[in-house]
């Protein structure tokens, strides 16, 4: 009898499994040797490439490989990618989904230690490069930078955070609902959004991992660019509200549409 | 002031105020804008028509030169306004994101349909009077 089997992804229940987020710009290059990882080293999971406005081949990349390829309109940032790709986990029902890059940078064998996290009890789990493992490198004024974007953030999150920019990321249905519905748009968006978890009240945990060097696109690491960023990031930072815990993340669990 | 600056201000003001209910009546601009215009035009105007008014008034501020008050009072009202504009940008923004947002999921979702339902068509096809379990290797 045809039924939706071969279409879950479509409104169907997918409840024991994961989904990968990869946003995506301009990737065409790094993005078919990611979507290989991701098949050899977690097949479990599906995934999904939200593709921002790119104006190369990205789509067609990814379309080759046979994920699921979600083409927005135009450039939004990777905020707007990934806030789509939130509401398409929660809309697709579920539970568990992955932050991912594009890039390449990101290690697929090193999921499992993200999704062993949200196992033991973590609503949201951080893949840092300094918690211990790996040879990741960053220059030197970007060091003093991100130091003190850690303090304010450990002021603010009443949490002491490694990696704060890290974009390898696990998250429970319930922070998904979050972010699906509120997620920070601009630049540094994993700053804001790691601060968002934190104050309503769910549970953040850093895992040590090992990050490559990118394999293609550029990183946009202009002085003055950051700088702006870095600014406006604190401001932002300054006035995330503290959210009343309405959503208690113990209790989100059950009250989430399967 | 004296009363020709007066009388330049008002005709200046009047024409701004005519100028502002044109592009109301022509649909270029919204009501809900023109209000923000107008109402700043109102207060112009009175200022201008009454003479005594902004001297009578800067004097009880304590401010010695007069067209002060006025140049105060323009510059208070038009940052104001602009205050008012970056607010409904940044509204609008977000709304024009989020429909960007729910455009690239639905697009999707219809493609997703689509080939469901081509596919069952297909099936719909092949099967013809055998509805067996077969079908199922169909891809």
């Amino acid at each position: 009898m045809f039924n939706g089997e071969n279409f879950g992804v479509i409104g169907g229940p997918n409840t024991k499994r994961g989904l990968v987020i990869i946003p995506a710009y301009n990737e065409q290059e790094a993005l078919p040797g990611t979507l290989a990882d991701l098949r050899a080293l977690a097949p479990e999971f599906d995934v999904v490439i939200i593709d921002d406005g790119s104006s190369d081949d990205t789509v067609s990349a990814a379309l080759r490989s046979g994920a699921v390829c979600i083409k927005l309109p135009f450039n939004l940032g990777i905020g707007g990618a990934l806030r789509t790709g939130f509401r398409y986990a929660v809309d697709n029902g579920y539970t568990r989904a992955l932050q991912f890059d594009a890039d390449g940078q990101h290690d697929a064998s090193q999921i499992h230690a993200l999704m062993d996290a949200l196992d033991a009890g973590a609503n949201m789990v951080v893949g840092s490069r300094f918690a211990g493992v790996g040879d990741y490198r960053v220059s030197r004024s970007r060091r003093i930078a991100m130091r003190l974007l850690r303090w304010s953030i450990r002021r603010l999150a009443g949490q002491k955070f490694t990696d704060t920019s890290s974009g390898f990321r696990a998250f429970d249905a319930p922070v998904l609902h979050l972010f699906a519905n509120d997620y920070p748009i601009e630049y540094m968006d994993s700053v804001e959004a790691l601060v968002m978890a934190c104050r309503a009240g769910f549970d953040v945990r850093e895992v040590p991992v090992t990050m490559h060097e990118r394999a293609g696109g550029q990183a946009s690491n202009s002085h003055l660019r950051l700088s702006y960023h870095y600014l406006r990031l604190l401001v932002s930072l300054a006035s995330t509200p503290r959210r009343k815990p309405t959503r208690k993340p113990a209790d989100a669990a059950g009250t989430i549409p399967s | 002031m004296s009363n020709r600056a007066h009388v330049a201000l008002a005709i200046l003001v009047a024409l701004a105020i005519v100028g502002i209910i044109r592009l109301v009546r022509r649909g270029h601009l919204k009501a809900k804008y023109s209000l923000l215009w107008l109402s700043l035009g109102g207060i112009m105007l009175v200022i201008a028509a009454v003479p005594g008014l902004l001297d009578w008034t800067a004097e009880r501020l304590g401010i010695y030169y007069q067209p002060t008050l006025l140049i105060l009072l323009g510059l208070a009202l038009i940052l104001l306004i602009i205050v008012h504009f970056s607010y409904e940008l940044t509204l609008m923004e977000s709304r024009i994101r989020t429909l960007a947002e729910q455009s690239a999921l639905l697009q999707h979702r219809i493609a997703c349909l689509e080939e469901e339902q081509q596919q069952s068509q297909e099936e719909d096809d092949t099967d013809g009077d055998a509805s067996g379990a077969g079908g199922s290797t169909a891809g």
